[in-house]
């Protein structure tokens, strides 16, 4: 016998049989490469609402902000025994006010002006990827489209993962490069530039590890860098650098109890950027299985310092500039719940989410920004799986 | 089972009670799933499903059953219907359990109960659509039973021990000598001698053939291997071994190629990409394992 027994894994006959396998507990680790056993359907649909700002933070315009609906829709196949082909479609419909600019108020304090009358934009991104297994690994491609009146992209990306000889750590790495063109609409607010364009590019790698039969931890790095025009057309003080260079710090954890039939899970993210803004992300999940029901709740923490640029009122004088409030020194908290229901083939899940952001939240030193966003998300979906 | 089983673990004596709780574990699932999986026991949930065979009646299952019953259909899909859990009506005219054969002659009427597109399978339930048709997961059942035997030793931490469930074999690391675990493979023409021996390490071997049960009709002795398409005993190989990572897989490739002629056995063989060994009906040994075997 050779030193290692054939695994048949580069055979379409093996990897077929391995598929459905998959899912049992006793092939798992062996199997995770093979192409999807299923053809899989699937619509989504998120309606997003920002809440309306403070009638004291409002130094002129609509108290209103935006809000989005976000639909969709994508296919996955097998096609053949190494091979998995998907398409994403998806459309935003976008609607609302946002802050054009922030000034002094009555009162002394910084307040915001609004964008005028409600605006509304339509996005649709297309997107194919197309992925190729192999007996230890695979390795995914990418091509998107993005399109929209005042926005467009074109985006590239290549991924792959790689098994160790256990199956029990898996490393992946991936790079992407967009192309963006900014062409923005000037009937709204008075706008400085006709068409400007922007480049980023993004490499990523990571290594999950099997502890145990209940245990994964994972852990990755990411850089991102992006040259070109970065500024915000639609803000009337704003001026960012032409380049900004962001590195990523990720990691997470989960544990399978199987006495309460649940997986806890624990994530967190360390973020750094070249403006100056350096983030933290605390992310708490419980995944309850409830016999064809999975009810998962959970909280995140977020905390952000501001850019080096960053001030409430932004100064003009200075090089670079922006008010904002994404900039801005903040904290917020997020409490969910998503719920999956398994009827046979088709898979239904509906999520909830309230999100919260507050100046004094945060861990970070900075003024507060007087138009920090609340929102509301709601998403429900339906999976369907077929032979 | 069907046959003896054993698992053999070697370890450092300070590990004899964590062993001997193993051994416990591994032996309660045993159990568990053969009262789930055996069409032979009249409670088991395989069993069930058979008794509602014609109701329009759905029988819940669990997600191990399911996937079990989704690799059948993939088998059977892959094989182009050799591989039928279905073919269990058969038993109607073969019976390898009580020895006894019924009427050859009613043999057309059984095969209209037989095809695995007369199983519905949903996420969480399972019916027969005809009166008579009846599951059977031997094709898979024992090997699924030493594939997860063997996860059990490993999740535990062991990493050296031997699973083998009558001739079904999974191997674990080295043997006690340090060595891999030679594994014989029986002759078919005399099934109590090892025809050549194998060395296998942290991989599985399967042996299918038509000598493991026989029942004698007219002059003849016939295996137990009945082609579904036409519920007849086979006259293919007389033995296949496969090896492989694990046993489902090797148990599943040797069966469909012992109810194959033997030239197209030998193609299903290669298109596995295994190493594997055949035994045809006039002795003549072929395959892989063959160079990497001792006598």
């Amino acid at each position: 016998m050779s030193e290692r027994t054939k695994t048949g894994f580069d055979s379409p006959l093996v990897r077929s049989i391995g598929a459905t396998l998959s899912a049992l507990p006793a092939y798992q680790s062996a199997f995770a490469d093979a192409p999807p056993a299923f053809t899989e359907v699937g619509i989504r649909h998120s309606h997003y609402s920002e809440d309306s700002l403070d009638a004291s933070a409002v130094i002129f315009g609509s108290r209103s902000r935006y809000d989005i609906d976000v639909t969709q829709l994508w296919i996955e196949a097998p096609v053949g025994g190494s091979w998995s082909v998907a398409l994403d479609v998806q459309n935003d419909a976008m609607s609302g006010a946002s802050p054009w600019f922030v000034g002094v108020g009555l009162d002394g304090e910084p307040g915001v002006v609004m964008s005028g009358a409600s605006i509304k934009d339509n996005r649709v991104e297309v997107g194919v990827t197309t992925r190729y297994f192999w007996a230890d690994g695979n390795a995914g491609l990418a091509i998107s489209h993005s399109d929209e009146d005042d926005y467009r992209a074109l985006s590239f990306a290549f991924d792959a993962s790689w098994n160790s000889d256990d199956n029990a750590r898996t490393w992946t790495a991936s790079a992407s490069r967009s192309n963006d063109t900014v062409t923005p609409v000037k009937e709204r607010i008075p706008v400085f530039i006709d068409e400007e364009s922007l480049q980023t590019q993004s490499l990523y790698f990571g290594v999950s590890q099997i502890l145990s039969r209940t245990q994964i931890v994972r852990i990755g790095l990411s850089y991102t860098m992006s040259e070109g025009y970065l500024t915000d057309p639609y803000k009337f003080a704003d001026h960012r650098p032409e380049d900004h260079d962001r590195w990523t710090l990720s990691s997470g954890y989960r544990q399978f109890y199987s006495a309460l039939d649940g997986a806890l899970q624990v994530d967190y993210r360390l973020y750094s950027d070249s403006w100056g803004t350096d983030s933290h992300t605390v992310e708490v999940g419980w995944h309850q299985n409830l016999g064809r029901h999975v009810l998962a709740p959970y909280l995140r923490y977020y905390t952000q310092s501001e850019a080096d640029f960053f001030s409430p009122i932004a100064n003009r004088e200075a090089d670079y500039y922006a008010d904002d409030y994404r900039l801005s020194s903040y904290g917020a908290l997020t409490a969910g719940l998503r719920w999956t229901v398994q009827l046979g083939d088709w898979q239904i899940e509906t999520q909830a989410e309230r999100y919260q952001s507050d100046g004094g939240w945060g861990l970070f030193s900075g003024e507060e920004a007087p138009a920090l966003v609340d929102f509301w998300r709601a998403t429900v979906g339906l999976t369907w799986r077929f032979d | 089972m069907g046959g003896p089983a054993q698992v053999r673990l070697i370890h450092p004596p300070s590990e004899t009670p964590a062993a001997e709780r193993l051994l416990d574990t591994v032996g309660h699932r045993m159990v568990e799933m053969e009262a789930k999986l055996s069409r032979y026991q009249p409670d088991s949930l395989v069993s069930q499903i058979n008794r509602r065979a014609g109701s329009g009646r759905y029988t819940r299952i669990d997600t191990e059953t399911r996937q079990l019953l989704e690799t059948c259909r993939t088998l059977w899909q892959e094989s182009d219907g050799l591989f039928d859990p279905t073919a269990g009506a058969l038993r109607q005219i073969w019976d390898f359990q009580s020895g006894s054969i019924g009427d050859p002659t009613e043999l057309s009427e059984v095969l209209a109960l037989i095809g695995f597109e007369g199983v519905s399978l949903h996420h969480d339930g399972v019916m027969l659509e005809k009166s008579g048709m009846e599951l059977d997961l031997g094709g898979i059942g024992k090997e699924y039973a030493a594939d997860v035997a063997a996860s059990l030793i490993r999740e535990a931490g062991f990493t050296q021990g031997l699973v083998d469930f009558a001739g079904d074999i999974v191997a674990l690391g080295n043997n006690y000598t340090g060595a891999a675990w030679d594994i014989g493979i029986r002759d078919p023409s005399i099934p109590e001698r090892a025809l050549l021996t194998v060395a296998l390490k942290d991989a599985a071997i399967a042996t299918s053939g038509g000598y493991f049960r026989t029942l004698e009709h007219g002059p003849n002795q016939v295996s137990h291997l009945l082609d579904p398409r036409t519920g007849w005993p086979v006259t293919g190989p007389s033995s296949v071994s496969v090896a492989a990572r694990h046993c489902l897989i090797a148990g599943a490739i040797s069966t469909v190629a012992c109810l194959k002629p033997i030239d197209s056995a030998r193609e299903w063989l290669e298109r596995s990409g295994l190493d594997w060994l055949m035994v045809s009906p006039e002795g003549e040994v072929t395959g892989p394992l063959l160079e990497q075997s001792r006598s």
